[in-house]
């Protein structure tokens, strides 16, 4: 329990800390919203206009009071670049960002836990090679370059997939799985080779240890003892592959995410930056925060709960 | 081909559950429009209640204000000029027609315009336009009862006051003569009163068009308005512009059939091959490297001579645009035809000889060294720049790429005016005078500090000139001195190339950034 | 702690990956004193030719000759990537080392620093970079550099904590032998392939990474070439020239593969290698 209030408490220091540097930072840095967001044809009058109804032309450390204390109130303001709610931008990028989120890892954890098992298993020299230079040419193709290709065949030639939809899932949940299919493949490609590698060489490490000696010794079935208990310990790596994984797809995809003309978390935070949208970026990184945070915590959890150490030295 | 069609059932779903979110006050779930039937059906019911037509168009990036008054980008023109109109309106020779006033007189003086409103337009919110509403919006852009008290825009500094005797006339008294007037007013926008503090969530206009939604980062929706002062009956009833920022992306788009229309670059066109219509038209645009006056070298005269010698255009023109623009000599496009002069384009030809003699006699014979600072927010600057940088070597001049983020570039070059060289390009004005003043000496942006006391009188003349002849002289003359003094190096203007379905036609290409929805039409496959 | 997989069944070194990481870097060092064409060099009438034998990668769209632009192109990337390894496996090593050696609140204050910095987004991180300090290899390569910290850090605590309760360690230190001494002589040495295989696979993330980065804008500078680049500035291009962008594109894939395959290679010197 006092473990528990103690990770809570640093999760909460390490969310502050990256949020009041992300705070600061920007306001060191070049950059004027209101001379962004009206480019290169707004006159004096127009720029100062939008000054003052963003509140930009007030001292930094007023702007810092006023922010974090609505910021604790749970407000975080208003979009400077959009004039919408924080918030509500947040959470309206959720619907494109956490069902793509959940398709790729789907796809991810249904191609790569069997795969991985079954490269364990049958491991002849010339499979072995041969996966360890697919799954690395899978890591290595830029992922814009994937993307791409994937919409010339998929989206343009065959036409089995539409581009530039999004579909909210609420309301029609098979069309919105289409139109998110090419960018999840996209995501999940390379993280298919790497998942993978981890689930084939987790499960080959476990079937050398003494244990599953053991459980064979004893009678138990052969897909037993593999399915019960060394794929088991096996996925516990795994898990925390799929953990960041997740958390990075949650924080935004920003190349897939461009490249499909995708409404996500990635691309909503680099207009945000590039507009100096201060409410905006404060925002998302509070977010994005709160996500690797919490899911570092999960995983954790997870470990503690099922420690595969304890399983191993358990008789079977 | 089955699956074709459920694509575009589910393009239609999609757009009934856009439409049932904004009628959503009305608790009416609108029924999902049916599409017209495939070829041949269409000849049998011309007289069939019309259904419901749509346009999906590209647009490369997010409005900065749905407030017309506060928005200043020209891509967000390019759509909202559909929602708003002024008095008068642009037409596609760049001239100005009537709009939300039927007809005006000016006095002898030039002081006094009389303004006389058309009697049956009514604002999208289905409220009559009266008097009262021209002289609240170009009250509030003067500052005039505002908060606080500040003006929105410049345009109408030389306005002394606004009158409205009746709910249809309108009456404008300006301190000093102002020949630009008329044409500044075609762009500002008449809102209704009623709509104070809303102009930006719940823009409000006069236009052929109604805003209907905006998604960040997704789309903007407007829908034919039916109440508007013309006919509308043979308009598109809806059209979506897609927020697409990739180029490559839109073009696949385009091709899936997800959207009908987008910009392309000259490369792509002959990727389209025959399945598309491209119009293709010069943008009005006039591309530039400014040269900081403030900072030597580029005070000398020779020095931006041998530059302008220097720099090969048409290999600019070929390698960047694929030809698809065309060579300048000074800050004008022939599209601005009635104003522009001809023949500047010739002055400086490409000779790197000439350019070296010429910095030789300004007193670098072994050339210099410099900065060629430009912006990473559009491909063509970076391009461009490889070439100059390339063209610069052979005559001495050794420059250095830097790559600033937009918002750097707006503001330490743009604003702060720090740098050596760099490249820009000014999108298209129908004014003489937003397109010339920005060279004279107290212009706020005059970002390269270009100073010339006598071009300074000559864009003052033609701003007070009375007659059209002398307004027209004065602004080909101060053409003529930009070119002579090097004020910058003219480059080019590019080329719009617009790509759609072969259905939709009557697309009107502007001077302006102005997608003239009124225009288009949907003729069956 | 995870394990990567461990060992392929042979023990001689491999053609494949030496020859590939052999040619790469060979040729990017050849560019030092031979291309075929000057890579920035403008040629704008033969603009877009397709592969020949006189240009074996085809021409850009300003004629510079492709083949001689990806060898020059590979000192910025490998620049890059080997800048952003550097980087990195510094700062990530010595943070790892002195958290993993001294644990308590040391461990703790580094630990949360470094979560603090993983939980910030990296393309955050790198448009804060360029706004600062401009577009610019040495931004990119700091920029990903900095996002590779908290990986190598975790990966050096954990093979210190390892490290650290081996016998010849607690010899040394029962022997009086300072901390930094003992990090340094008797720690890292042994743990130095393990380090090693995270930082080649950081070295292929971060070429990787040069290329996501210059599509979004956020790369080199341009007339330079960088292979992430190239591939960036050929996207326009692939309807009507082909190799324009697929030069770039295989080369990218090549050499991120050879940097793979490296670290499988020193992996396999390493024996099982824990990771993250």
């Amino acid at each position: 329990m006092s473990y528990i209030l103690r990770r809570l408490g640093t999760m909460i220091i390490t969310t502050a800390l990256s949020v009041v540097m992300i705070f600061f930072v920007f306001r060191v840095i070049p950059g004027d919203p209101a001379i962004i967001i009206l480019g290169t044809e707004a006159d004096e009058a127009q720029i100062a206009a939008l000054r003052s109804q963003l509140g930009t032309d007030r001292p930094v450390l007023e702007q810092f009071v006023t922010w974090a204390s609505s910021t604790l109130r749970g407000d975080l303001g208003i979009s400077l670049r959009f004039n919408r709610p924080v918030a509500e931008m947040i959470t309206s990028r959720l619907r494109v960002t956490a069902p793509l989120a959940i398709y790729a890892i789907t796809l991810v954890v249904l191609v790569s836990i069997p795969l991985g098992v079954a490269l364990a298993l049958i491991r002849t020299k010339t499979v072995n090679l041969a996966f360890s230079y697919l799954s690395q040419l899978g890591m290595a193709v830029p992922s814009f370059w994937i993307a791409l290709l994937l919409m010339s065949i998929f989206g343009v030639g065959l036409r089995w997939f539409p581009l530039g939809e999004t579909v909210d899932w609420e309301r029609d949940v098979a069309g919105s799985l289409r139109a998110l299919t090419l960018p999840a493949v996209a995501i999940a490609l390379p993280a298919i080779a790497i998942v993978t590698r981890y689930v084939r060489s987790g499960l080959v490490d476990q079937l050398s240890q003494n244990y599953m000696r053991t459980a064979l010794s004893k009678g138990l079935s052969f897909y037993r003892a593999v399915y019960g208990h060394a794929l088991r310990n096996a996925l516990m790596p795994v898990t925390t592959v799929l953990g960041i994984l997740f958390a990075d797809i949650v924080a935004g995809t920003v190349v897939v995410e461009q490249v499909f003309a995708l409404p996500g978390i990635g691309l909503l935070l680099v207009t945000a930056v590039n507009y100096r949208d201060f409410p905006l970026v404060q925002g998302i990184a509070l977010y994005i925060a709160l996500v690797v945070v919490v899911l570092n915590f999960v995983v954790d959890l997870l470990y503690r709960v099922i420690d595969p150490r304890v399983r191993l030295h358990k008789p079977a | 081909m089955s699956l074709r069609i459920s694509h575009t059932n589910r393009t239609l779903v999609l757009a009934a559950s856009a439409l049932s979110v904004m009628l959503a006050s009305c608790a009416l779930p609108s029924p999902p429009p049916a599409r017209t039937a495939p070829e041949g059906a269409t000849a049998q019911q011309p007289a069939a209640p019309a259904q419901p037509t749509r346009l999906v168009m590209r647009t490369l990036t997010d409005p900065d204000n749905l407030d017309p008054h506060l928005s200043a980008a020209s891509l967000t023109q390019q759509i909202m000029l559909n929602v708003f109109e002024g008095l008068v309106k642009p037409a596609p020779d760049g001239s100005v027609v009537p709009a939300i006033a039927e007809s005006y007189t000016v006095s002898e003086d030039g002081l006094t315009y009389r303004f006389k409103l058309r009697p049956n337009v009514r604002f999208h919110n289905g409220q009559p336009l009266t008097a009262a509403d021209v002289a609240y919006s170009l009250n509030r852009l003067m500052g005039k009862g505002t908060p606080d008290g500040k003006p929105l825009t410049a345009s109408l500094n030389d306005v002394e006051r606004i009158e409205t005797p009746d709910d249809s006339t309108c009456v404008i008294t300006l301190k000093q003569v102002n020949a630009s007037f008329v044409n500044l007013l075609s762009t500002l926008a008449i809102v209704p009163a009623a709509n104070d503090g809303k102009h930006d969530k719940e823009p409000i206009g006069t236009g052929p068009y109604r805003f209907v939604s905006y998604e960040p980062q997704q789309r903007i929706v407007l829908e034919k308005f039916a109440d508007y002062w013309q006919d509308t009956r043979e308009m598109i009833d809806q059209v979506e512009f897609r927020i697409i920022k990739d180029d490559q992306t839109a073009l696949l788009q385009l091709q899936s059939g997800a959207i009908d229309f987008t910009g392309v670059s000259a490369e792509q066109i002959e990727t389209l091959g025959n399945a598309f219509t491209i119009v293709s038209h010069p943008a009005n645009s006039v591309f530039i490297m400014g040269m900081n006056h403030a900072r030597p070298p580029f005070d000398k005269l020779e020095v931006r001579q041998a530059i302008y010698h220097a720099i090969d255009r048409d290999a600019i023109i070929k390698a960047v645009f694929d030809g698809y623009a065309v060579k300048l000599g000074s800050n004008m496009s022939p599209v601005m035809a009635k104003y522009y002069q001809d023949g500047l384009q010739d002055r400086y030809p490409y000779d790197p000889e000439r350019a070296k003699a010429l910095l030789a006699q300004a007193g670098y014979a072994n050339g210099f060294t410099t900065t060629l600072s430009i912006s990473s927010h559009a491909d063509i600057y970076g391009r461009t720049a490889q070439l100059i940088v390339d063209q610069l070597a052979r005559v001495g001049i050794q420059a250095t790429i830097e790559t600033v983020e937009f918002g750097v570039w707006l503001e330490r070059i743009y604003t702060n005016r720090e740098f050596e060289t760099t490249l820009i390009d000014f999108t298209g004005k129908m004014d003489p005078q937003a397109v010339l003043g920005r060279y004279t000496s107290d212009f706020r942006r005059n970002f390269i500090n270009y100073k010339n006391p006598e071009y300074d009188k000559l864009i003052e003349q033609a701003l007070r000139a009375t007659d059209e002849k002398t307004q027209v002289e004065r602004y080909k003359q101060a053409q003529k001195v930009l070119t002579e003094d090097v004020a910058a190096i003219f480059l080019l203007d590019y080329q719009f190339n617009w790509a759609m379905k072969p259905t939709i036609q009557g697309y009107t290409p502007y001077p302006i950034f102005f997608h003239d929805l009124s225009r288009l039409r949907l003729k069956a496959g | 702690m995870m394990r990567l997989p461990p060992p392929v069944s042979t023990r001689k070194p491999s053609v494949t990956t030496w020859g590939l990481v052999g040619l790469i870097v060979g040729a990017t060092l050849l560019s030092l004193l031979y291309t075929p064409y000057a890579p920035n060099a403008v040629d704008v009438p033969s603009r877009l030719q397709p592969p020949s034998l006189a240009h074996l990668a085809g021409t850009d769209e300003f004629g510079r000759d492709i083949f001689s632009r990806l060898m020059a192109g590979g000192r910025i990337s490998l620049a890059v990537g080997f800048g952003a390894m550097a980087i990195s496996l510094l700062a990530g090593a010595l943070i790892g080392a002195l958290a993993g050696y001294f644990g308590g609140w040391i461990d703790d204050v580094l630990m949360r620093l470094m979560d603090a910095l993983m939980a910030l987004p990296g393309i955050v991180i790198a448009l804060l970079i360029v706004a600062i300090s401009g577009v610019g290899f040495t931004n990119t390569a700091l920029a990903l550099g900095v996002m590779g910290i908290p990986v190598i850090a975790r990966v050096t605590r954990g093979a210190f904590l390892v490290g650290r309760e081996m016998e010849y360690v607690l010899a040394a230190h029962a022997l009086g032998a300072s901390p930094w001494r003992i990090i340094i002589a008797h720690i890292l040495p042994n743990q130095v392939t393990t380090i090693l295989v995270a930082a080649s696979i950081n070295l292929a993330g971060a070429i990787l990474g040069e290329a996501g980065l210059s599509y979004l804008g956020l790369g080199t500078q341009p007339p330079d070439p960088s292979w992430g680049r190239m591939l960036k500035e050929a996207q326009s291009f692939i309807g009507v020239a082909w190799w324009y962008a697929f030069a770039p594109g295989l080369t990218i894939t090549l050499a991120v593969f050879a940097f793979y395959l490296l670290a499988n290679e020193l992996q396999r010197l390493a024996q099982p290698v824990s990771l993250l």
